[in-house]
């Protein structure tokens, strides 16, 4: 039900992580955008991706309005860059009233600034905790 | 006041140097290790190193309830990061950067930087504005824009020429500040006669500026934004 066919979603960032979200979600029959400013990461994207390509900063707005954010159902800032990934999410959520945006946040520091705007961080930084806290059994502090 | 600067280069020197004159208390933060160096010798300010979208280095720089952060970073992103996390974090109120991008102008506003500043935004203003009306002697913006005050003198081909003040249909949000004749400045009312060559000073606002104008001139092509 959550992947019907015609839903935009834009990946904002093409490195391991956007690619293999971007191959996914287009699998599911979403309409796919990917942007990144290397052209050279879309060689990361698997195969059977059948989405559009831009190569181009995302966090700028002229590429994200090209790039259809008007009417995306779903917005990834999946760069490695935690200022990127802010700029992104925030137009989407806050200016372009995106209903999903994700986010990928290195330093937890940064949470602050996004708090209550309806953006679901994933930290990849807390991720590794709690996998190490499981495999090893030993109780680590969430940070 | 208390300001703190964080990154740029030539900017940062001389905006520091301009803030220092007069007697503000400033701190800079910057990345570059001999620019610090620089900055640390040249003024008599705490200089700390580091990348000022990171919250360590902000830490460092103990700029909680100061009144003033400006970004000078050349990337747009970070310095949105910096002006957020000084408002979020450090409760900073006035929070200042520059913008490579002229979209960003608005974009950052929005997003809650009080004042996002763009060269090429600034240029492409002032080019729009010189190039709107030859007979426009001035136009000045209030407000960033949302207000606007228009000097302007009258032709005998205008309409607004002859008419009484009560007269003109303006459109909202427009009013007559003032009408200067020769040397003789009149607040008009509205049985006030408009004659050539006298010069109407208008507050509009940027929206109905260009209406408002049609309204004066006629739609005169030179005068159409």
């Amino acid at each position: 039900m959550l992947f019907q066919k015609v839903k935009l979603v834009i990946v904002v960032g093409c490195g391991r992580f956007g690619a293999a979200l971007a191959g996914c979600l287009c699998e599911n029959g979403c309409d796919v955008v990917v942007i990144d400013k290397d052209p050279e990461s879309f060689d990361m994207l698997p195969e059977s991706y059948s989405g559009y390509q831009i190569a181009a900063d995302g966090a700028d707005i002229n590429i994200l309005e090209n790039a259809g954010i008007g009417r995306a159902y779903m917005v990834i800032g999946a760069t490695g860059y935690d200022c990127t990934n802010n700029i992104v999410c925030q137009a989407a959520s806050r200016i372009y009233h995106v209903p999903n945006v994700y986010m990928r946040l290195t330093d937890p520091n940064m949470e602050k600034i996004i708090q209550g705007y309806g953006i679901q961080v994933i930290y990849p930084f807390r991720l590794s905790m709690r996998e190490f806290e499981r495999l090893s059994g030993i109780e680590v502090e969430a940070v | 006041m208390k300001i703190v600067v964080a990154g740029g280069r030539a900017k940062a020197d001389f905006l520091i140097q301009s803030l220092v004159d007069k007697k503000n208390q400033v701190v800079a933060i910057n990345d570059g290790e001999m620019y610090c160096k620089y900055l640390a010798g040249k003024y008599d300010i705490p200089v700390v190193e580091g990348n000022p979208c990171k919250k360590d280095v902000l830490d460092d720089a103990d700029i909680t309830n100061f009144d003033v952060c400006v970004a000078l970073r050349p990337d747009d992103a970070e310095n949105l990061a910096i002006c957020q996390m000084a408002s979020k974090i450090y409760q900073i109120k006035k929070t200042i950067c520059t913008v490579a991008n002229p979209r960003n102008v608005e974009l950052f506003k929005e997003l809650g930087v009080t004042n996002a500043i763009s060269g090429t935004y600034m240029v492409a203003s002032v080019i729009e504005k010189a190039s709107m009306v030859d007979e426009l002697a001035k136009t000045l913006d209030l407000e960033d824009g949302s207000a606007v005050i228009t000097e302007l003198a009258v032709k005998k081909e205008y309409p607004i020429c002859d008419e009484m003040v009560m007269d003109v249909n303006f459109p909202d949000n427009v009013i007559i500040g003032c009408i200067v004749r020769g040397k003789e400045m009149t607040v008009p009312n509205g049985s006030f006669v408009v004659r050539e060559k006298d010069k109407l000073v208008l507050i509009s606002s940027l929206q109905t500026q260009k209406e408002m104008l049609k309204v004066i001139t006629g739609g005169d092509s030179h005068a159409s934004l």
